[in-house]
């Protein structure tokens, strides 16, 4: 095979407009298949460098959390669990309609590929719109650090280090879903123009799992931060 | 060219997803003391898990992506285990149970402590604001109140047992942090710390 692929590349001398191979095989590798093993492994190194990212704000918050339970505990109960639960809802629901546009991809359905990017992208926006109602709703309370912050009678001062985790977490997580949503746009352009066939169709898979990732981030972010010891403040 | 997962794989997952947010939303309200968080954070890692399997398409990679993957977890332990240890061990030596009282215990050292002279034992009063006042006051929210305290010990005037409290205290409640011991404080101390709980409770209603 190597053999028959020199051959061919001296024959043609990467002038292109031949059969031989498939348009959207890059010469330096030797089949689609190698060529997407390499994207997709390129895709989780990105990844898992983007975990440990979010794994220093992570590490900060287990930290104080052991230190400052009380402050845990007091600031999550400002948070609203519903619209917190509704984004949960909305973020895997959108996690659903991304893994069947690559499967409509993989399938070479053209229009459901763009249906489901579409879906895609609308449940993203109603995610960042309902994460732009509770950050307002934290505005009104004044509950932003460094920003109008004003501690409640009784309440204990760490619970503007519980909110600024919370904003940081939560607000790097939405630069990620903006950022993701840009990426959804270009990718929806390309299936659009009719770029993608059940041979190649790599960008919608690397931008699902990047999709997938914020997601991930979300169903961790949802119990660390509404879900602080509520069992005990019910009483 | 990839494996093609049916329809139905998808909704399948889609709706274990569901079912596990609305599993992690009921556990939380139910009080299982010190086990919410490992319940919170397994019931996470399997719906990620579930994400990474089914929807990247993980269960259906080369091995070298799989591995790949899996060393996600040993980089975030590393990152966690190194940073943990560290801090979580810092309050150790001056008390054993540092591992939660380290944020109190510049303020604890702080209250070097004088030499027990009578003066010092009948006026408590700064000796109280550098030790058990800087948790128990009357608007405390991270400790019983200056006013819970008198509920509980003020009508039998019971200042041995809160004198034996002082010295090898429990947790009774784990929406507070464990109270460390104050038996470094000595008896004296703390027999006249209890009385002046009780006289400060005594004197200023509760709001």
């Amino acid at each position: 095979m190597p053999d028959a692929l020199a051959a061919h590349a001296e024959a043609h001398g990467h002038s292109h407009g031949h059969a031989a191979h498939h348009p959207d095989l890059q010469h330096h590798f030797e089949t689609l298949e190698q060529q997407h093993e390499a994207s997709t492994l390129g895709m989780w190194i990105f990844i898992i460098q983007e975990v440990m990212f979010f794994g220093g704000l992570l590490a900060a918050y287990m930290l104080y959390r052991i230190w400052y339970p009380t402050a845990w505990s007091e600031g999550s109960a400002e948070l609203n669990i519903q619209l917190g639960g509704l984004n949960t809802v909305v973020l895997i629901g959108s996690s659903l309609t991304m893994a069947l546009a690559v499967r409509s991809a993989q399938t070479g359905k053209q229009k459901a590929l763009i249906g489901f990017l579409v879906a895609t992208m609308a449940l993203g926006l109603v995610f960042l719109v309902v994460k732009g109602f509770e950050y307002h709703d934290k505005w009104v309370l004044h509950h932003v650090p460094g920003l109008n912050f004003k501690l409640e009678e009784g309440q204990v001062p760490q619970i503007a280090i519980f909110l600024s985790l919370y904003f940081a977490l939560t607000g790097l997580h939405a630069l990620h879903m903006v950022i993701g949503f840009g990426i959804m746009s270009v990718i929806l352009w390309m299936a659009w123009r009719k770029r993608f066939n059940p041979e190649w169709y790599t960008p919608v898979e690397m931008a699902g799992l990047y999709w997938h990732f914020v997601d991930i981030v979300w169903i961790f972010l949802f119990p660390l931060l509404y879900l602080v010891d509520r069992a005990h403040q019910v009483q | 060219m990839s494996h093609i997962s049916p329809k139905s794989t998808y909704y399948a997952i889609f709706g274990a997803l569901m079912a596990l947010t609305a599993l992690t939303v009921y556990v939380a309200f139910q009080h299982l003391g010190w086990l919410n968080f490992p319940v919170a954070i397994t019931i996470a890692l399997i719906k990620a898990s579930l994400v990474v399997l089914f929807f990247m398409h993980v269960k259906y990679s080369s091995k070298l992506t799989k591995l790949l993957v899996a060393s996600t977890f040993f980089f975030l332990a590393s990152l966690f285990g190194l940073t943990m240890t560290d801090y979580m061990s810092r309050g150790w030596f001056t008390s054993p149970r540092g591992t939660t009282t380290a944020g109190m215990l510049p303020k604890l050292q702080a209250a070097e402590l004088p030499v027990a002279s009578e003066q010092a034992l009948a006026n408590p009063g700064p000796l109280f604001e550098a030790t058990c006042g800087s948790c128990h006051s009357f608007t405390t929210k991270t400790a019983p109140t200056l006013a819970e305290i008198n509920q509980l010990y003020g009508a039998k005037h019971d200042i041995e047992s809160m004198v034996t409290w002082a010295k090898a205290p429990q947790r009774k409640r784990m929406r507070f942090e464990p109270m460390p011991s104050f038996a470094h404080l000595g008896d004296a101390r703390l027999h006249a710390l209890a009385n002046y709980m009780l006289q400060q409770a005594a004197q200023t209603p509760p709001q």
